[in-house]
């Protein structure tokens, strides 16, 4: 154990943004190395300002460092000049509180965000100096846990970690804690151990799993005996009762949410059957009007933001939003913070709601109609109509934006040109309105911009479209190629996601274990940080599949429903039965509705009918009825 | 009412640049919960300018703030208060309260005194190569600018007093600001004219001690009477 900082805090000014390798933020925890028993650190694998984004990271630091006998540090992936600076230096990664080295921690936890932070990952174990291969690893190093919303396919790093936690963590991560610290107490193996250790719930050890292939076809799974054969995912039931900071880390660096961040709701019932979030966060719950107005009084008072952002998978579904934000913009009014909703649904609604706040920045707004004609979003299950879209854009303009966004996927199941036209007949019909209202209006208004975006989609795991073939990269081009041409005019502008960069991500969330090679060998050669268009390398990746007799196409072929998946033996609490029926709607253009709203379409995660359903509302009626 | 209070931005803090350290202070500001005055707008954010920006990775011991208040507060409570609410590596020294109408602190302040590690391993030169320094009428720099031409000018008439520390360390006294300003790193190009065997000083090899306002024959700091009365 070497003091790592004190060698290298004078050579950071060589660095860029240096204050992202220093810590010592407002309400960083730093506890007593010495004094304290376990040692926890969480990676996260992309720079400091993409990391300390995420909620996930910061509820599982002060739920950790909650403990007394538990300390929690932080620590990033460092940008290429700081891992050059280290290397040179011959230094390892260390945390951000005590400054160690990840070697001198119990445990080390990544977190899964995105398919092309895996290189990352890896790069960060080796620059911690840690074997990169759970089977090289032993009770000398940190034991190596990932998790988080990409958790439900991890094969493809199956052979880097130790165990994966499935499902919402801050539910019982304490538990994996003190197990671990127990049985590495009493001096049982590495091996041991985790085979202990996969006896808790929603842990998930893929050592005593090892699949079977045939022909370039995973053929069945080969479950250790008295291991059990399917890992279920753990979340909290009661949201409202659940464990949320109010301490939260004020960093230096500009990032993305450097402001007060209060989930109001978890999980979304909408059925959208493209999300995998959406079908693998349920079921849909909700704090309560009166613990978040708590929440922001501590969040603000403790960090001194002046901005509170309610965040969700769909903030508008919130069953009580409009009381909350009434309530919230009463409560801070006289003490100048605003109030942000990122998430707006396409509805008048939602911009009556927007309004209200008043603090919404005028900029722009973002609408994700997601397909170009009724026929395609009803295929997916995205409850969008165009009358809605134009009244809300409308609406929109009229309020005083001048700027609209409007998102599309391309390689939708059943996607034909009518479609794309679609798209553009959206696009075109959106500017002329608010090129309308803006020669109509007596107020100043900016030239009027609709800026469409378009992206790939990825038949992602564990949703209805797990089955479907992923389009093929000439295929987008030339849909791209269509807009390119089509959407041209006054007002517009079109840009779109790399379609490479998309197929690499396409790749990772439905490959398998023969991936794994396939990332160590593209990481030594350098990649990493694959989250920046500037440092992902397509041609790489394809050169390197190769040499392993593999390519990308073999991943993105449609499957038969009852051919087993890589990811058979992990369970969201989603049936598959469910996603079967939805897979054959999609195909028949049925739309299903959302339980909160209508009945229930049984996709398995409550026990009986809408049960595991936790709304703001219900609870209220609940107590009125109570008095 | 304004405040205008002495910090330093030392150790770890040195590096996090000036638009984070006004972010820092704003948000150390609300939450000690300090009568802060805030501007118009539809931005409503503190009405609080500090002194001279400091490079990132340079450490400084006499840096300056300005804050309006809504409401008046003893300048030993206010650093106290605050204190309690920064990041270890800043510090709220002193400070004081006016009523009167003060010139902004970038405009006032117009020297800056940097200390710089002694650059010559033979320490027993160093006071010929201060004292060339100090005989020499012109000593011409380059200076390189962003999207525009280099351009050169005479480091020595902006160097206005050169001095050994009681620590060793070389002192220089420069001129600072819009009325002529002089960079660290061009106080060693002047130093390697004179002696070729000074090689490059890292930013962190200086301390900004403090900066001042030249009253000739007076050199006075922000808070000094003279500067507190107004203009």
């Amino acid at each position: 154990m070497t003091n790592v900082f004190s060698e290298i805090d004078d050579s950071l000014y060589q660095v860029e943004s240096p204050e992202r390798y220093i810590g010592r933020e407002w309400n960083q925890i730093k506890k007593d190395w010495e004094e304290t028993e376990i040692r926890t650190c969480l990676a996260f694998p992309d720079t400091y300002e993409i990391g300390m984004s995420h909620l996930g990271l910061k509820l599982l630091y002060h739920r950790l460092n909650q403990e007394e006998d538990i300390l929690c540090e932080r620590v990033f992936a460092p940008w290429t000049d700081m891992e050059k600076l280290l290397k040179k230096k011959g230094l390892h990664l260390y945390s951000l509180e005590n400054k160690r080295e990840l070697l001198d921690f119990d445990l080390l936890g990544f977190t899964l965000q995105y398919e092309l932070s895996y290189t990352t990952i890896l790069n960060m174990l080796n620059l911690g100096g840690l074997p990169l291969r759970s089977a090289e690893r032993d009770n000398s190093h940190p034991l190596v846990i990932a998790g988080g919303a990409i958790v439900f396919n991890p094969e493809p790093l199956a052979p880097f970690i130790d165990l994966f936690y499935l499902g919402e963590a801050e539910r019982d991560i304490i538990r994996l804690v003190r197990r671990y610290q127990e049985l590495s107490d009493s001096g049982c193996s590495r091996e041991q151990i985790l085979r202990e250790l996969s006896e808790l719930p929603g842990i998930y050890v893929p050592s005593l799993y090892q699949p079977v292939y045939q022909q370039g076809n995973l053929e069945s799974l080969k479950v250790e005996q008295g291991v059990k054969p399917r890992v279920s995912r753990q979340y909290i039931e009661d949201l409202d009762q659940a464990f949320y900071p109010t301490n939260f880390i004020v960093p230096y660096a500009d990032i993305v949410h450097n402001r007060a961040v209060i989930e109001i709701s978890r999980g979304c019932q909408r059925g959208c059957r493209f999300c995998a979030a959406g079908m693998s966060y349920r079921p849909a719950r909700e704090r309560s009007v009166e613990t978040i107005l708590n929440l922001a009084e501590g969040i603000i008072s403790s960090t001194g933001y002046d901005e509170i952002s309610l965040t969700s998978l769909s903030s508008m579904d919130y069953s009580r939003i409009e009381e909350l934000v009434t309530r919230l913009a009463d409560r801070f009014a006289g003490q100048n913070v605003s109030i942000s909703l990122p998430s707006l649904r396409i509805d008048e609604f939602s911009l009556k709601i927007a309004r209200e706040v008043q603090r919404v920045r005028r900029s722009g707004l973002t609408f994700a109609p997601e397909a170009g004609t009724q026929r395609l979003r009803n295929i997916i299950n995205k409850g969008v109509r165009e009358e809605d879209l134009f009244r809300a854009v409308r609406s929109a303009f009229e309020s005083g934006w001048h700027r609209i966004k409007l998102y599309f996927m391309l390689g939708l199941p059943g996607e034909e040109e009518e479609d794309l036209a679609g798209i553009t007949r959206l696009a075109k019909k959106t500017a002329e309105i608010g090129r309308q209202i803006r020669r109509e209006t007596s107020r100043k208004m900016r030239r009027i911009e609709v800026q469409v975006n378009v992206s790939t989609f990825i038949p992602k795991p564990f949703t209805p479209f797990q089955w479907y073939e992923m389009e093929s990269l000439r295929a987008i081009r030339e849909k791209i190629e269509y807009l390119q041409q089509h959407l041209t005019g006054r007002s517009l502008s079109l840009d779109w996601n790399d379609p490479e960069t998309s197929r690499l991500e396409a790749l990772l969330a439905r490959g398998d274990r023969r991936l794994a090679p396939v990332l160590e060998q593209v990481w030594q050669r350098g990649s990493r940080l694959e989250g920046w268009s500037e440092q992902v390398d397509y041609n790489r990746w394809q050169q390197v599949l190769k040499e392993f007799s593999l390519s990308v196409e073999d991943f993105f072929a449609g499957r038969e429903t009852d051919a087993p998946l890589p990811w058979d033996h992990l369970y969201t609490g989603v049936d598959k039965d469910f996603l079967r029926q939805e897979w054959q709607r999609a195909r028949s253009g049925k739309e299903t509705p959302d339980c909160r709203w209508s009945a229930c379409s049984s996709c398995g995660i409550c026990g009986s009918p809408r049960s595991g359903l936790e709304l703001a509302r219900d609870k209220e009626e609940a107590a009125s009825h109570a008095d | 009412m304004l405040i205008r209070a002495k910090f330093r931005k030392e150790k770890r803090l040195r590096y996090i640049s000036h638009l984070q350290l006004l972010d820092t202070l704003r948000r150390a500001i609300r939450r000690a919960d300090l009568p802060g005055k805030y501007s118009e707008g539809y931005n409503p954010t503190f009405n609080l300018s500090l002194s001279q920006p400091l490079p990132v990775g340079m450490p400084g011991g006499g840096e300056y703030l300005d804050l309006e208040l809504t409401a008046e507060i003893r300048p030993e409570d206010f650093c106290r208060r605050l204190n309690g609410y920064l990041p270890r590596g800043i510090e709220i020294l002193q400070g004081r309260l006016t009523e009167n109408k003060l010139k902004s602190l970038q405009a006032v302040v117009d020297r800056a005194r940097y200390l710089l590690l002694p650059p010559l391993n033979d320490d027993s030169r160093a006071e010929a190569v201060l004292q060339e320094f100090r005989n020499k009428k012109e000593i011409i720099v380059i200076r390189k600018r962003r999207n525009k031409s280099d351009r050169c000018y005479n480091l020595r008439e902006m160097v206005h007093k050169i001095e050994t520390a009681a620590d060793g360390r070389w002192s220089f006294l420069v001129s600072t600001g819009s009325r002529g300003n002089v960079r660290p790193e061009e106080i060693v190009k002047g130093l390697q004219q004179i002696d070729s065997e000074i090689g490059e000083q890292p930013l962190i090899n200086f301390y900004r001690e403090g900066l001042y306002v030249s009253r000739p024959p007076k050199l006075l700091t922000p808070l000094a009477d003279e500067i507190m009365e107004g203009e």
